[in-house]
């Protein structure tokens, strides 16, 4: 396709110079990490003041009702203990003691008050941390010490379980079998989500800035229209790319703050290469398809304004279907899901969804391919002959039909 | 190669639904010549440019560049100023005349040098990395004639390129001109300034409701007119209903 690759280097050029585009890529990200730190430091203090109580920087008084606490707990951490709740709170107006915990005598069922002295939004949260170790640490010394590891693994949820389901005698891969296929469907919806608006904007640019009859002398409409499809798809990638290294690095620096599986989980998580070959394709002509209505729809309106009324119907028709996503895994022989699968329109998400989840048959497989395939080359024609006639309609929104009258025109 | 014609333009008629704009029209532009296109507002000039560019399907008709119905591909060195012209906004000057010099075939460091000394002859040398929505209209408008005469083209299609200049930039753009008419250039030249059709023009078709009104040289015209200026004839034309005139 003549002059193609300078409409693609251009077209990506241009967006990676543009602030916007980095400040729309690194915001997201960047609000992860933000509040990621937030919580990491929250928990770090927490940690610290907990470890300067046991050193004794901190001190504490508690009232006990509910007779939980140990007694050899509480005197090797020096904790003061008050007869009543009354006096709690008078050491800690008076400032004699830091924090003053009342442990109420149903527990669970009433709360476990804390008094404390304000040492900042933050920095508050140590008395909880510190009143639910004691309580913690008191429960788990009065058990074995073999029923105490077990339950303190489970409530720091580090028991692995590994579960084996079976279809028809063959042995399933469960949740996890659903991960590597799932991928596509995460994939499609980002790549619509975050540049769904920039591809319209795009496309309906040249139109905008009458710069599309100087551009259409020197360049084929389907050499533009492929160009910036292209350069749209390489920008999404990298964006998404942008968005996933923090989070990757972040995962693997913070899993076990937040007590996550290390990267170890990954070999879990079962690669049917069918099931990954279909998604792929799935994929690729979901995107192929959307983009083609998105450029048609570009191609009819005189402005990314005027098209936004049409995006939004493009957008219930591919996206309407998540709503039934129970139905998808649950009922994948009734009317609705088969109409939303096989309805070129709605597809994408039905047949990304039951492809992951495993019952879409192959014969359900080759017939969506062979639908989606044939709708994608009809919405290709029709875009690019759209974009090619629509070029010069700077004020006026056109009737699909007369595109089609046009369509057997070189 | 003088008087062979390098645009041919054979019975055409376009029609937007039920509205001709443009009936049965025929016309050639020779190698090497300036060829005005004129005609009041809406007479079907920029139509014709239009169609004959591939931008818009003949309803009848044939429009031939070279022999052939133009293709980006093998359009040849073709430089064209729309009516409707406009930059790509957000971006840098010399970034959108480098754009438009690759995709007319040329290698990025020619197209490179050449902007920088067309920028510098046209008084713009210190806007090289401004965005073109910092410039001013007629900045831009020499923007535009930069990125369409980047490729020294053999043909080159003017609509209205003197359209809000002011004097200055005008006599400017017509030396450009100019000197590619010296240097052998096809001209197709559409304006309402009858000062500019004498200047540069050899013929001249004048339209009128889709229709040739008259068509030839300028000599040829005026004598046809007793002598009368082109404004003149332009108003006597556009005041009569008078049949068309093939000089």
């Amino acid at each position: 396709m003549h002059n193609l690759d300078v409409v693609f280097k251009f077209e990506v050029k241009r967006m990676l110079l543009k602030k916007a585009f980095w400040i729309i890529a690194i915001a997201f990200p960047l609000m992860i990490a933000l509040i990621i730190t937030i919580i990491y430091f929250s928990n770090k203090s927490t940690k610290q003041i907990t470890t300067s109580f046991k050193n004794k920087n901190f001190s504490v008084g508690i009232t006990d009702n509910s007779g939980l606490l140990s007694p050899q707990l509480i005197n090797r951490l020096n904790i003061k203990v008050e007869k009543t709740k009354s006096q709690g709170i008078k050491a800690i107006k008076s400032g004699k003691l830091e924090a003053y915990f009342y442990y109420p005598k149903k527990i669970p069922g009433q709360p476990i008050q804390i008094y404390a002295q304000n040492v900042g939004i933050f920095k508050n949260s140590r008395y909880q941390s510190v009143a639910q170790n004691i309580l913690e640490e008191s429960v788990a010394l009065k058990i074995k010490p073999q029923i105490r590891t077990v339950l303190i693994s489970t409530l720091q949820g580090n028991i692995n379980y590994e579960t084996n389901t079976y279809n028809n005698g063959q042995l399933s891969g469960g949740i996890n079998s659903v991960i590597a296929p799932g991928v596509f469907l995460v994939l499609f919806y980002s790549l619509i989500v975050t540049f769904g608006g920039k591809m319209l904007t795009s496309v309906n640019e040249e139109k905008e800035n009458r710069v599309i009859e100087m551009l259409l002398t020197n360049v084929e409409t389907k050499s533009l229209v492929i160009g910036k499809i292209l350069s749209l798809m390489v920008l999404g990638f990298i964006q998404l790319l942008v968005l996933l290294i923090p989070v990757t690095l972040g995962y693997i620096i913070l899993h076990k703050q937040f007590s996550l599986p290390g990267l170890n989980f990954l070999s879990n998580i079962p690669l049917d290469p069918t099931k990954i070959v279909i998604g792929a394709i799935l994929f690729l002509l979901s995107f192929i398809l959307f983009t083609g209505l998105l450029v048609s729809i570009s191609a009819l309106t005189p402005s990314a304004k005027d098209a936004s009324s049409l995006f939004s119907i493009v957008m219930i028709l591919i996206f309407g279907p998540l709503y039934a996503a129970p139905l998808f895994i649950s009922s994948p022989n009734s009317s609705i899901v088969k109409i939303l699968t096989f309805f070129p329109f709605t597809s994408p998400v039905p047949l990304l969804l039951r492809n992951a989840v495993g019952n879409l048959s192959i014969s359900d497989v080759v017939f969506a391919i062979i639908i989606l395939s044939v709708t994608c080359i009809l919405v290709m024609i029709f875009a690019i002959k759209a974009f090619r006639f629509g070029a010069m309609e700077y004020s006026r929104r056109l009737n699909p039909i007369e595109i089609l009258k046009h369509f057997n025109s070189k | 190669m003088k008087n062979e014609a390098i645009i041919s333009i054979r019975d055409f008629t376009m029609k937007f639904g039920n509205h001709t704009v443009i009936e049965n029209l025929n016309f050639e532009v020779l190698r090497g010549e300036t060829f005005g296109l004129l005609g009041s507002n809406g007479s079907g000039k920029t139509t014709t440019l239009r169609a004959l560019l591939g931008m818009y399907i003949p309803t009848s008709g044939s429009l031939l560049i070279n022999g052939k119905k133009y293709s980006v591909e093998k359009g040849g060195k073709l430089g064209y100023l729309p009516e409707e012209r406009g930059l790509y906004k957000k971006e840098a000057v010399l970034n959108t005349m480098v754009y438009f010099g690759e995709l007319k075939g040329m290698n990025r460091l020619d197209a490179q040098k050449w902007s920088i000394d067309y920028l510098k002859r046209v008084g713009l040398s210190n806007k090289t990395n401004q965005k073109i929505d910092q410039l001013s209209g007629g900045q831009q408008q020499k923007v535009q004639l930069g990125v369409t005469i980047i490729n020294n083209p053999e043909l080159l299609i003017l609509d209205e390129p003197t359209k809000g200049l002011d004097p200055m930039n005008r006599r400017l753009l017509m030396e450009i001109i100019e000197e590619h008419q010296k240097s052998g250039a096809t001209v197709i030249f559409v304006t309402h300034q009858m000062e500019e059709v004498e200047r540069l023009c050899d013929r001249i078709i004048l339209l009128k409701d889709g229709k040739a009104a008259v068509y030839g040289t300028i000599k040829e015209i005026k004598k046809q007119f007793d002598n009368k200026s082109l404004d003149d004839i332009f108003i006597s034309i556009y005041g009569n209903n008078e049949d068309i005139k093939y000089a």
